[in-house]
């Protein structure tokens, strides 16, 4: 028995674990210790510092307190990785003991059961033997050049229906690398630990080994009665995956039952749906798998669109947030509230449809309503409400995506919270265990990253140039990214308009590699702009108002997500008559438009025509003649580059920013040389 | 005289048939609208909008806000929510249904049906679920 060792009550049951070993000749004597117990060996480091990180996932757990040997706990940590570092949380469960008979008359032997397989990855472990919840407090947040790191936390006890009561104060564990046993699908990323108290004193060992890419599983089934469809996507590429990759989730949806008998009536209640629910599903034991059932049928009694029925009066077998269901055929008011869907069928329009569903998922989960953007918690008639038609028409404002309140609710809270079968609805909340704390953001000490707005006022209609700059003050080369335009991968943001609204650009094209990096000199900027017109939401600037801009430059170094955040405002000026008027709802409504700014040519016809009619008009057309002035200065196909006419574009109105003034001086290289001084005259006075 | 006596009472037929028509016109399309295809209809919604803080409730289990704001377009939304707390209503429409019924929609979506009634001066209005507890709040100023 190790001496050293501290115990509890005088009993050693764990052997030591040995400090990081840094040098061959350590290693060497690692594998036998003095009490005969297997000894924890860990991964060897190598000669010169290597950068160690934890890699984001899910890990396997099992926590055994020191004093009891018939008590272990299996669960979950989920690791976040983010630009700020990493979040985590974790549950535990009751590992059950087993009874080994002997022939009479010995008594049986108990035993503690088996611990999960790793190599099945996320396990899915039974709701009764849940008891704790794991609020990390402190990790790893970026990389290490030791073998270890400390893990801080607090256990929150559960006792159902719903109460969480925090045990001792806190604990913390030097966790260390270690090689996994056999069956974990990584095995450099497998790390034990001893478990101490608040004073001190170990009370057990933590064993943590990763084992899935994603945070957490469930299984979605759709049922349907005949003529209603199935929510697979909102027909413009977002689908189950795509949404629930987005928070961590590895959801897997599929179609069972096409063919369920209709209710009596002409519509559903919710006792009805929750009856189906129970007879058609495929599988029903939430204790192997957390499995959501949709069914989706014409019409409901309770409300016209979609339900979390399975609470309260309606679930009848005491198994909370296990289904929901939705309407496929109720009319969509023909007003102009409802935008584009006005007078539709509710499951002809994929969008909405879909929007419920995931929606009404959302509630399975355990969310509740959110308006703090038009993400799948917000309601449907309050997306429809803040619509700005015909820029902005329903349902073409939706966001699909978790607001990030709540994406954080579904990786971090606790199981019981978000599993079917769990806690009642309306029992999750961020208080009640208090769920993990977010990281303060990564502050990269000496990369100065700004942006800075062209013009402070802008015309409605015309797009918004912003400078950005990026410069090295660390004192030393870095590698940082050389692409700082929309035509990269490593630039992204968001719009804010004043009535807390958000739209978000990112990149035009999808970089296969965007990790472009290159180096900067040690007290070097990269300068660039960015004209930002359109985004995933449509049209990033679409009334009068101030605007905040956020310019997100992301990048990755061996795994390690870092961003730099900066803030520009632009005030968002009125239309000043009718001519701008329509020129600006050309200008908005044009998606196209985007791409001809970005990339010219005349192969956008919708684009060009909106460029056309800005450049007609007196108050969008400085804003817009650098566009056509580009565009036309290259040929397309028949087209002959017109450099001459380009030039004339180019007054002491245009609005260009500092980057395209010195691209235009390229473009103008060849022309002749009276035009070129005039029109390099006024470029110089830019 | 006959005529003029067969003509009176032939036009007070037609307009009775008239009326009945129109007054079945309009109860099948109530009918066969679903409450929230006529949300947002002005009448009667006045008095409700605003916003109303919980002055009492018999029934604390339901959770309701302690904070409401109606609006005049038929949405209300739960105001000054603490972050831990769950409130049965807390974003959604709501409807009139005559003078003393109200249709809320619920944290689940679903709609709900809820007595109604509005003191005198409409200053304070009470509400009654289904198994009769009552929620009272007054006009914020």
């Amino acid at each position: 028995m190790c001496k050293s060792h501290a115990s509890l009550d005088g009993n050693d049951i764990f052997p030591p674990l040995p400090e990081p070993v840094y040098s061959a000749d350590a290693q060497s004597s690692s594998s036998e210790v003095e009490d005969g117990l297997p000894r924890l060996d860990p991964v060897i480091a190598a000669p010169f510092p290597v950068f160690k990180s934890l890699k984001a996932g899910c890990y396997l757990v099992s926590y055994k307190p020191l004093v009891n040997p018939l008590k272990a706990f299996d669960g979950t940590i989920r690791v976040e990785g983010h630009t700020g570092g990493k979040t985590a949380s974790g549950d535990l469960y009751n590992r059950p003991v087993r009874f080994i008979p002997r022939p009479w008359p010995l008594p049986p032997v108990i035993a503690l059961g088996s611990p999960p397989n790793p190599a099945l990855g996320i396990p899915i472990l039974p709701r009764n033997q849940y008891t704790y919840y794991i609020r990390i407090t402190s990790i790893l947040e970026f990389s290490t050049i030791t073998n270890s790191f400390n893990l801080g936390y607090q256990l929150y006890k559960y006792t159902a229906p719903n109460t969480w009561a925090l045990e001792g104060s806190f604990f913390y564990s030097k966790m260390i690398w270690m090689t996994a046993p056999a069956g974990f699908p990584s095995p450099s990323n497998y790390l034990e630990g001893d478990v101490k108290n608040s004073v001190g004193n170990i009370v057990g060992r933590l064993k943590m080994g990763w084992v899935s890419k994603y945070l957490r599983k469930a299984v979605v089934e759709i049922d349907t009665v005949s003529g209603s469809e199935a929510p697979l996507n909102n027909a413009a590429g977002v689908d189950w995956t795509t949404v629930y990759k987005e928070v961590g989730w590895d959801v897997h949806t599929y179609t069972s039952s096409t063919n369920v008998a209709q209710a009596s009536g002409n519509s559903w209640s919710d006792a009805e749906m929750h009856t189906a629910m129970l007879a058609k599903r495929d599988a029903s034991n939430l204790d192997k798998e957390w499995r959501y059932h949709i069914l989706s049928v014409k019409n409901l009694d309770s409300t016209p669109r979609g339900i979390m029925y399975d609470n309260g009066g309606t679930d009848s077998n005491n198994i909370p947030r296990e289904g929901i269901g939705i309407a496929s055929h109720w009319t969509i008011p023909n007003i102009p509230l409802w935008g584009l869907v006005a007078g539709q069928r509710s499951g002809a329009s994929a969008k909405t449809f879909f929007r419920t569903a995931v929606h009404e998922i959302g509630h399975a989960m355990g969310l509740f309503h959110n308006t703090v953007n038009n993400g799948f918690m917000n309601t449907t008639d309050v997306i429809a409400s803040s619509a700005t038609p015909p820029v902005t028409p329903f349902p073409n404002n939706i966001i699909f995506s978790y607001a990030d309140d709540d994406k954080r609710r579904l990786r971090h809270y606790p199981d019981i919270h978000v599993r079917p079968g769990g806690t009642r609805f309306g029992d999750a909340s961020m208080a009640n265990p208090t769920i993990s704390p977010l990281d303060e953001s990564y502050n990269l000490d000496g990369i100065q990253f700004t942006v800075t707005p062209l013009l402070e006022t802008v015309p409605l209609g015309a797009p918004v140039r912003v400078n950005i700059e990026l410069k090295n003050a660390m004192g030393q080369d870095m590698l940082l990214p050389a692409n700082l335009t929309l035509k990269g991968g490593n630039i992204k943001g968001t719009v804010t308009g004043s009535n807390g609204q958000a739209r978000t650009f990112s990149p035009i094209i999808i970089c296969m590699d965007d990790e472009q990096l290159d180096v900067l000199k040690a007290g070097k900027s990269i300068i660039s702009d960015l004209t930002l017109l359109r985004g995933k939401e449509g049209a990033l600037f679409p009334n009068e108002g101030l605007y905040t801009i956020q310019v997100i430059l992301h990048w990755d170094v061996d795994g390690f997500p870092i961003e730099l955040k900066s803030n520009a405002n632009v005030m968002v000026t009125p239309v000043v008559d009718e001519s701008h008027a329509k020129a600006a709802m050309k200008t908005l409504s044009t998606p196209d438009l985007l791409l001809t700014l970005a990339f010219g040519g005349d192969h956008l016809k919708d684009g060009v025509d909106a460029l056309q009619t800005a450049l007609k008009n007196k108050t969008l057309r400085p804003h817009f003649s650098y566009t056509e002035c580009k565009r036309i200065s290259k040929p397309y196909f028949k087209r002959k580059a017109d450099l001459k006419k380009a030039a004339e574009l180019i007054t002491s109105d245009t609005i260009m920013s500092k980057t395209e003034v010195t691209k235009a001086k390229l473009l103008f290289k060849d022309l002749d040389a009276d035009v070129k001084k005039s029109v390099n005259s006024i470029l110089d006075a830019k | 005289m006959l005529n003029r006596f067969v003509l009176k009472y032939f036009v007070l037929f037609i307009k009775i048939i008239v009326i009945l028509f129109a007054v079945y016109s309009c109860t099948a399309n109530q009918n066969n609208k679903h409450p929230k295809d006529i949300l947002m209809s002005p009448v009667q919604i006045k008095p409700i909008v605003g916003v109303w803080i919980k002055s009492s409730s018999e029934s604390s289990e339901h959770n309701y806000p302690d904070k409401l704001f109606f609006k005049e377009n038929g949405l209300f939304q739960a105001i000054d929510k603490p972050e831990s707390t769950f409130y049965i209503w807390d974003v959604g429409t709501y409807e009139f249904k005559g003078k003393t019924k109200i249709l809320i929609s619920c944290a689940n979506d679903k709609i709900v049906a809820y007595g109604i009634k509005f003191s005198k001066n409409k200053q304070v209005m009470t509400i009654t679920d289904e198994q009769k507890c009552k929620v009272q709040y007054h006009k914020s100023e």
